[in-house]
């Protein structure tokens, strides 16, 4: 008698394995790309990217309602090739990456669609957490370099009013910017 | 804008204070609290103009620096200048604050992870309490506006020194504080002169001045935006420190003179131009390196650079840690492109290599990509490629060049 409940514990792990349908990734920092690029002087783009991030994907294929997607962008690691500027874009005025240090994206609901995913979620930044819909280009798993591999790219718009940033500098820089996400993830 | 937010905060402050004093002439300890209130009020002015109002609830340094350390301290002085309380639970509150200032300025932040450094919280807390109590009450016994204006010096220099090291918003809020504790203490000033003593002082003895609250309310000012810029924006240690020590360069001095025999030393330094002259030294040291700092860094990004060196407008490349792949001209084709020296590029091309050399020698109609560039074979090009096999063709590449 005191073996059935051990027995029991057993097999109810063994069959939560067998229903498991998701693959999980690990976000491939070096095959993937967060990016953004906001209006200067209404004339031109200032593009940029964040060299640290961080993720994970799980992708269900059989329910894609399961899946999730979350992303963590070190706001620090903003790069625009200029070293006044990136440390400019860090201070309160902008990032205030000292207060705000991460850029987050926590998916809430995911939903099949022909060429991808349509992924709703939070997305967090500057202290602001507010409801985005992405749609996610990609997902096909290939094998390749020793691991599994998938990828994704999306773009993001959003407006910088919309998260606290300083109006006062809104204006040279446009109060739109886009973030573009291209990501790589990957499993053994 | 920014002129317009001194002068209506100098002005609110003053006519706000000369009323309240007006109306309260008989009530000293009264007539001490309205130039304190008048000081809130022309800051508020002064911030509206600025469109630089705190948020509700208060998310950032800055917010909760204007929302709760500067009107908490402010509450306590009124207390101080009413006599709501007496001496020792001034200082009691007064330590309460201070121990408490850092981490509210710091909350939520990176600097907080992990409880925060503790020994700088209780240095910063320390000093800030001892400068505070000490200063105040050294006011209170002397009635010395001295330290009040250099304090006002202080706050214009530490908000510049902010604003030219990137953090605009920052250092612009340093302007309205600086105005409204002018305006206030110029009420100050002229009620004592009228009254012959303090303002309200009704003869026979020392009366309730806003003097002490108003200095105090300076050097509560100065320490929380000195604090915020130092861990919030890019104001450097030592000119952190150097404009903390200020209102301490005027004080000081008087404080020893005093305590000397009457001597020439000690009227020296008891005189408010040493110790103005003493201030005022340390505040030219950290507005010359502010502005050094500002001429080689941001001044660049706003066009007091060549042209060469302003918003590039093409796609950043990742740092290398390879020294050999940072000589690699990335940046310099959008450079001279800016520079209109070589013509537009497509959209999409990767300009990663060689197009320094094309520039300079001979500014070509046409540029090849980088692929082609650095010899990468052609059954690889528009491949998944991956970041080693790049480095590879670049390392043979530039081996090649030598």
């Amino acid at each position: 008698m005191p073996r059935l409940p051990a027995l029991f514990a057993i097999v109810l792990a063994l069959a939560a394995g067998s229903l498991r349908a998701a693959d999980d990734y690990d976000y491939d920092l070096v095959h993937s790309s967060v990016g953004f690029k906001a209006r200067f002087l209404d004339i031109s783009w200032i593009q940029g990217r964040f060299n640290d991030v961080s993720g994970k994907f799980s992708l269900d294929r059989q329910d894609p309602s399961k899946s999730t997607f979350s992303l963590t962008i070190k706001a620090d690691s903003v790069d625009t090739a200029n070293a006044a500027r990136d440390e400019h874009l860090r201070q309160p005025d902008y990032f205030d990456t000292k207060q705000f240090p991460t850029i987050e994206f926590r998916s809430t609901a995911v939903k099949a669609i022909p060429d991808g995913y349509e992924v709703t979620g939070n997305f967090t930044m500057h202290g602001v957490t507010k409801p985005v819909t992405i749609k996610l280009v990609g997902g096909k798993e290939i094998e390749a370099m020793g691991k599994k591999r998938v990828g994704f790219g999306t773009e993001l718009k959003l407006k910088r009013s919309d998260f606290n940033f300083d109006k006062g500098q809104i204006g040279n820089i446009g109060d739109e910017a886009i973030i573009l996400i291209d990501c790589a993830g990957q499993r053994d | 804008m920014v002129v317009r937010a001194v002068l209506s905060a100098f002005a609110v402050a003053a006519a706000l204070g000369a009323v309240g004093a007006g109306i309260s002439r008989r009530e000293p300890a009264l007539a001490a609290v309205a130039v304190i209130v008048a000081f809130v009020w022309g800051v508020v002015a002064g911030l509206f103009l600025l469109r630089a109002l705190p948020s509700l609830p208060p998310t950032t340094a800055l917010d909760r620096f204007l929302v709760i350390l500067l009107p908490v301290a402010l509450a306590i002085e009124a207390e101080a200048a009413a006599h709501w309380l007496d001496g020792f639970w001034l200082t009691v509150e007064r330590g309460c604050v201070a121990l408490v200032a850092v981490p509210v300025l710091l909350h939520g932040s990176v600097w907080m992870e992990g409880g925060g450094p503790a020994a700088v919280i209780l240095a910063a807390a320390l000093f800030f309490w001892a400068s505070w109590e000490g200063i105040t009450g050294e006011v209170r016994a002397s009635d010395d506006r001295v330290v009040a204006g250099v304090t006002v010096l202080a706050l214009v220099v530490a908000g510049l020194s902010i604003a030219m090291a990137g953090w605009l918003k920052g250092g612009l809020v340093a302007l309205p504080l600086a105005g409204a504790l002018a305006g206030a203490l110029a009420v100050e000033w002229a009620g004592s002169r009228a009254e012959g003593g303090s303002l309200g002082r009704d003869g026979g003895g020392p009366a309730p001045s806003g003097l002490p609250g108003l200095t105090a309310a300076g050097l509560v000012a100065l320490f929380g935006l000195v604090v915020v810029g130092r861990c919030f924006g890019r104001l450097g240690s030592a000119a952190a420190l150097l404009i903390l020590l200020v209102p301490l360069l005027a004080v000081v001095p008087a404080a020893i003179g005093r305590g000397l025999p009457a001597s020439a030393a000690g009227r020296l330094l008891q005189s408010a131009s040493y110790r103005i002259f003493l201030a005022v030294v340390p505040l030219v040291i950290v507005l010359w390196g502010a502005k050094a700092d500002f001429d080689t860094r941001l001044g660049r990004l706003l066009g007091a650079a060549p042209a060469a060196a302003r918003h590039h407008a093409v796609s950043p490349r990742p740092v290398s840690p390879r020294p050999e792949l940072q000589a690699a001209p990335a940046f310099e084709f959008g450079r001279d492109r800016l520079g209109g020296e070589v013509p537009p590029v497509e959209r999409g091309d990767v300009w990663n290599v060689g197009g320094k050399q094309a520039a300079e020698n001979d500014p070509p109609a046409r540029c090849e990509p980088a692929a082609e560039l650095v010899g990468m074979r052609p059954e690889h090009r528009g491949d998944d490629v991956g970041e080693d096999e790049v480095v590879g063709w670049l390392d043979g590449k530039l081996g090649e060049g030598g």
